[in-house]
């Protein structure tokens, strides 16, 4: 791994985008497994979820108006990067669909300098999520959309669970605001000759995390502004 | 009567391309495709014969045809303009946004590491 740390520094970056109800319990969670340098990037909410992310314990970079997901992880990274100088960043979802178990397997291929980044997938065999039919069609139709943009063979392209070397972080650059950051970053990785892992997760689906998770259309707009992104580029 | 509503049409919307290039808020390369279209749909105003000659170089049977399939191809060609300018604008947005919260967020951290002493 890319460090001299002995102990290394550990980030969690969190997008959130009014997430007052669970961002508390996500923090309180990470905190639980000793996850204490956690970032929650208040994406313009309208509610309370900075507040009460301040009140897990959280620091908080508020963005002045709402840009979507890419960008909040873009601020996150930036000011990480600026400010911090962490030898692994964690991307974690605000609403409570992600375990902090899961984080010292996902970041384990980073510690033993066998990867740049790891990525968490859903339908990796070990994985035990149970993922309901529709959604399980629209993901799967998204990994074989990026795999042939992207000419990779991943299972799971559009999993914000994903761990980031010190390399990584310096690299992968994203400049799509919205949910095509993850196929961006794919992209990213591949002409950047980044090396990744994926490496097993669960995925707690509740009516709450499918509530605010994207609908069924949405992926249709982020397939075409892949497509545009590659025709303009 | 027809002819001279689109010429003068055709002179006043070639006159904005001339006021934008002057100003610079249009470049070169668009400045030339404006002229080029406008100074085509001025030819063909005048001399609409012309257009049954490029038809039938294409294969097309009627002038009119052509004139049409190129007004889509063009209007495409211009919607794909826009579309590249307004998603820089979101870029351009999205940038701003960042960089001026991460400024605030830093000076922020100054001031109450400043203030700290006093409170």
């Amino acid at each position: 791994m890319e460090t001299s740390a002995k102990n290394p520094s550990v980030w969690v970056v969190i997008p959130a985008y009014n997430e007052a109800e669970k961002i508390g319990s996500v923090i309180n969670q990470l905190q639980a497994h000793s996850y204490s340098n956690i970032l929650v990037v208040d994406d313009g909410s309208t509610d309370n979820t900075s507040k009460q992310a301040g009140a897990a314990g959280a620091k908080i970079l508020s963005l002045l108006i709402n840009r979507g997901q890419g960008a909040a992880l873009r601020a996150g990274i930036e000011l990480l990067r600026e400010t911090e100088n962490p030898d692994i960043i964690i991307t974690f979802d605000a609403d409570g669909q992600h375990r902090p178990e899961d984080i010292p397997t996902l970041i384990q291929p980073i510690l033993d300098g066998s990867a740049d980044i790891a990525l968490g997938s859903r339908f990796l065999e070990k994985s035990d999520t149970v993922i309901p039919l529709i959604r399980r069609i629209i993901l799967k139709s998204g990994v074989l959309f990026t795999n042939v943009i992207s000419r990779t063979k991943l299972t799971d392209t559009h999993n914000g669970l994903r761990a980031l070397g010190r390399k990584a972080i310096r690299e992968i650059d994203i400049t799509q605001r919205g949910m095509e950051h993850a196929s961006e970053i794919i992209d990213c990785l591949v002409k950047k000759h980044l090396r990744y892992m994926e490496v097993p997760v669960h995925i707690e689906y509740t009516d709450y995390s499918l509530g605010k998770g994207q609908r069924s259309s949405a992926f249709l707009k982020i397939g075409a502004k892949i497509l545009i992104k590659k025709l303009i580029d | 009567m027809l002819k001279l509503i689109l010429a003068g049409f055709i002179a006043f919307a070639f006159s904005r391309a001339i006021l934008r290039f002057k100003d610079k808020s249009i470049s070169f390369r668009e400045f030339l495709f404006w002229s080029l279209l406008w100074t085509g749909a001025a030819i063909l105003t005048f001399i609409p014969q012309l257009s049954d000659v490029a038809a039938a170089s294409f294969g097309i049977g009627r002038g009119a045809d052509i004139a049409f399939f190129l007004s889509i191809i063009i209007l495409f060609y211009v919607i794909f303009r826009l579309y590249v300018k307004i998603d820089k604008l979101d870029r351009d947005i999205t940038t701003v946004t960042i960089e001026s919260s991460i400024r605030t967020h830093l000076q922020k951290e100054v001031a109450d590491e400043i203030c700290k002493p006093l409170k």
